[in-house]
């Protein structure tokens, strides 16, 4: 046969867990935990006050708990659903009755695809990062230690600008603004 | 018909009550406190104590049953644990491991 159906009477209480493959028509009242590949469906005059996840739901009872529904969760104009739910998907009818925090979809408070900044002028390059060359003394040791030292600031501008030209390359890549505020707070520490 | 049906795919673990009918195809464990027939069709696991008035075992129960009226267990049924119940019937082939109390 195909999905079998579970069914809670509707002078039964269920305190636990129910969990498995299939379809549950609740009736009665189930506490605890529901976790059914099939779909949960809160019969008129049903309670589930559990946390449940599930693949879909229908609630024309009562449905209190945190909600992982993978699929579309229906509240019909009966139904009451309290409680955080998270589905892709919500269908509310008219005369429901919820107390519930959502998370249905994604949102997106500026349009996808569309780069909040990047100005390769504004990146710092590598002269900001060069450390001045100390001034020339007349002790002639001092001199020579600068200048091993000035080789050291030279290696390192050398090193520091193919990172510059690499980064540059990827950061049009990188869609929003904290990922380059990143490298940018990457490149203040080098 | 106010039955409850727990399908063969789908397990409760904690406990069941009320006073409906119930038909165990599925896994129950924990306890069943029933005022009403318990029945255990075959494929169906009961992993609990039972306490109805009235219980027929088709399939397996693992725990004590205590019936107000009357225990039936069927050829396929297969009964571990012990059993109170005034009136008891077992059929031929049926598996049966425990002590019976007719004394109710």
């Amino acid at each position: 046969m195909a999905d079998s159906q579970t069914v809670i009477a509707s002078r039964h209480v269920v305190r636990g867990r129910v969990s498995g493959d299939g379809d549950l028509v609740v009736a009665g009242r189930v506490e605890g935990e529901v976790a059914l590949n099939g779909t949960l469906h809160v019969e008129p005059g049903g309670v589930v006050a559990a946390d449940i996840d599930v693949a879909n739901a229908f609630v024309a009872g009562t449905l209190v708990g945190s909600a992982n529904v993978r699929g579309t969760i229906e509240v019909d104009s009966g139904g009451q659903l309290a409680g955080d739910v998270t589905a892709p998907q919500l269908l509310v009818h008219d005369g429901a009755r919820l107390h519930a925090r959502l998370d249905v979809g994604d949102v997106a408070a500026e349009p996808r695809g569309q780069k909040a900044y990047v100005t390769t002028s504004r990146r710092p390059t590598a002269a900001a990062f060069a450390t001045p060359r100390p001034a020339v003394t007349a002790s002639p040791a001092v001199v020579e230690e600068s200048a091993p030292a000035a080789a050291d600031e030279e290696e390192e501008a050398a090193t520091m600008a193919p990172d510059d030209g690499a980064n540059e390359a990827v950061v049009p890549e990188i869609v929003e603004a904290e990922a380059s505020a990143g490298d940018d707070e990457k490149k203040k520490e080098e | 018909m106010a039955d409850t049906v727990i399908g063969p795919k789908i397990t409760i673990d904690g406990e069941i009550s009320g006073s409906d009918t119930l038909v165990v195809q599925g896994v129950v464990k924990g306890s069943v406190k029933l005022d009403a027939t318990v029945h255990v069709e075959p494929g169906g696991n009961v992993d609990a104590d039972v306490q109805a008035p009235n219980v027929v075992v088709a399939g397996t129960v693992h725990g004590q049953v205590t019936a107000g009226e009357k225990v039936e267990v069927k050829p396929e049924g297969k009964v571990l644990g012990n059993v109170k119940s005034p009136r008891i019937l077992i059929a031929d082939g049926a598996v049966f491991k425990g002590s019976i109390d007719m004394d109710v």
